[in-house]
């Protein structure tokens, strides 16, 4: 039965984006943005869920075991504030694209700055802090795939089938593919997870009661702070802001502010996207923190795959098999928007840009697609050895996007920006970052803040210290 | 930032600082742990609250502030 829903699961997707290459005109803007023609619905899903990935399947039900309840919080009323972004970033990311035909985050940054250095500084960063976070629904998919089949697929056995089939009809259909996918997987991801909660809960007495139990048993994960005391107020004040700053930076999202058809569906998407956390985002934490009665005391890696567990102890064999493709779709439509953004930046930013001879849009589509499969390899490389948690990969690659941010809202907003100085808080960002991270740096300098806070603090500085005293004017 | 010039964008700045502010609730309540409608802790119900009221201010932003720039 289990291999049954998967083969059906994966024809139907395969058979729909088999469809979207016959819409594919072989033009860059064909391939890569969908034409720029995507309105409200079509464009909220793509955005759902390329950002609720298996950090959401996965991630959220992990973390809502280990630190309980106010980890929803933190998901659902820090994603929604981050539909801001739709309006501070992605407002001028659609006005200037549709009038001068980008296509990637740094040609924009380019025409506005004229600086070819902060131009590949900006993709380098994309690349290499997206591939953690693509790598991540690898190790997802695998995790999946060997808990569903009871162990018959093996981990890595798994991660590798699904990116074979993702890397399949990017490769085909390009944006019109991933968006057509992404509604269909972005619906079945909301109401599988709905479905999951209820049979599980049912199972376990009801949530109430089953909430209760917990509560007995385990009273810090209904504590204000969480287990240990985790949410501290600085913490708290972290990990609400944080994602206003991450989320626009990832370029599959910079992307799709490209492809709104008008301002109208921008802002319809960016309402959704503020309304839909509130419901969705409690689901997976639900499930992570009654997994406390079905298992408890696990640690680190095992905590993330309590979703999958409580599937397999809790409801019947067809239905776990079922919630998991939904896991499968969220994985997959993450994963082919990011090897299709990340495609086209090193398309565009890299080879049309280093070619002595102007590339045709059909070789651009080519190479294009050639480095889809050159990524997803090295998503399955990061893959092979992960990360301690789902939690820990995800941070780390959130961070050092969001680095970005205060160059891109300086481009995008300000009047003037130093380049120097733009290219300054870049470095000094990333490599503040991964001080932080691998302790090089003393833990007392972060004041109680997570890293990115502080780090996030220090960029901004330069930017605004290099337009204020060596202003130069954008580029209009 | 010139989506903050003109007293409209200020004004807009000032009231999502402010439901951001109540969302900082270490900063004005202590809550104990709780399980309460659902099951839920009663101070996960008050971030619903400021959630919806969020949403409430964006609807708003969205249909009389944003604008093509």
């Amino acid at each position: 039965m289990v291999y049954l829903i998967l083969i059906a699961y994966i024809t139907v997707t395969f058979a729909g984006s088999l469809l979207g290459t016959k819409q594919v005109t072989g033009t860059p803007e064909g391939y890569f943005l969908a034409n720029r023609n995507l309105r409200t619905l079509a464009l909220f899903f793509t955005i759902l869920a390329t950002n609720f990935s298996a950090f959401y399947f996965l991630g959220f039900a992990g973390e809502g075991y280990r630190t309980g309840y106010p980890y929803y919080v933190v998901m659902a009323l820090g994603t929604a504030l981050a539909c801001l972004s739709f309006f501070i970033i992605g407002t001028k990311v659609w006005k200037l694209g549709k009038e001068n035909g980008f296509i990637t985050p740094s040609e924009l940054i380019y025409a506005r700055t004229k600086s070819n250095t902060l131009r590949l500084l900006f993709a380098l960063i994309m690349l290499i802090f997206t591939l953690p976070y693509l790598a991540l629904q690898v190790v997802g998919a695998g995790y999946i795939l060997e808990n569903i089949t009871g162990g018959e697929i093996p981990y890595f056995a798994g991660a590798s089938l699904l990116t074979v089939f993702t890397i399949v009809y990017t490769f085909l259909g390009g944006m019109t593919s991933v968006a057509r996918t992404d509604l269909k997987q972005g619906l079945m991801m909301v109401v599988l997870m709905l479905a999951a909660v209820v049979v599980i809960a049912t199972d376990l007495g009801g949530v109430k009661t089953a909430n209760a139990s917990v509560f007995e048993m385990a009273p810090e994960l209904f504590s204000r702070g969480g287990t240990n005391g985790f949410y501290t107020p600085q913490m708290w004040f972290s990990w609400l802001i944080f994602w206003i700053f991450c989320i626009p930076m990832f370029p599959q999202i910079f992307m799709r502010f490209y492809i709104a058809k008008d301002l109208k569906h921008l802002q319809q998407s960016a309402l959704l996207y503020a309304i839909i956390p509130l419901f969705i985002s409690i689901l997976p934490v639900i499930i992570g923190v009654l997994g406390h009665l079905s298992f408890p005391g696990l640690t680190g890696k095992e905590a993330d795959q309590i979703l999958p567990m409580m599937l397999v102890k809790h409801s019947p064999e067809w239905f776990g098999a079922l919630v998991m493709t939904g896991a499968l779709a969220a994985f997959m439509s993450t994963l082919d928007s990011q090897m299709l953004a990340l495609s086209t930046i090193i398309t565009r930013d890299f080879f049309v840009h280093f070619s002595k001879t102007p590339l045709s849009l059909e070789r651009q589509v080519k190479i294009g697609r050639l480095s889809v499969i050159g990524f997803a390899l090295a998503g399955l490389a990061i893959a092979w050895q992960p990360f301690d948690t789902i939690f820990d990969m995800g941070k780390l690659a959130f961070s050092g996007l969001a680095v970005l941010f205060p160059v891109a809202l300086a481009a995008m907003r300000w009047k003037t920006l130093h380049n120097g100085f733009a290219i300054f808080s870049i470095i000094a960002g990333e490599l503040l970052l991964l001080g932080f991270y691998y302790q090089w740096l003393p833990g007392s300098w972060l004041l109680g803040f997570e890293p990115f806070i502080i780090v996030l603090a220090v960029c901004f500085g330069i930017v605004a210290l290099g337009t204020w005293q060596l202003p130069s004017k954008l580029k209009s | 930032m010139n989506f903050l010039s003109g007293k409209k964008g200020l004004g807009w700045f000032c009231v999502f600082a402010a439901v951001f502010l109540l969302s900082q609730d270490f900063l004005f309540c202590r809550w104990p742990p709780s399980s309460g409608l659902l099951g839920l802790p009663g101070w996960l119900w008050w971030f619903v609250f400021v959630h919806v009221v969020f949403i409430a201010v964006f609807y708003l932003f969205t249909k009389y502030f944003w604008r093509e720039p």
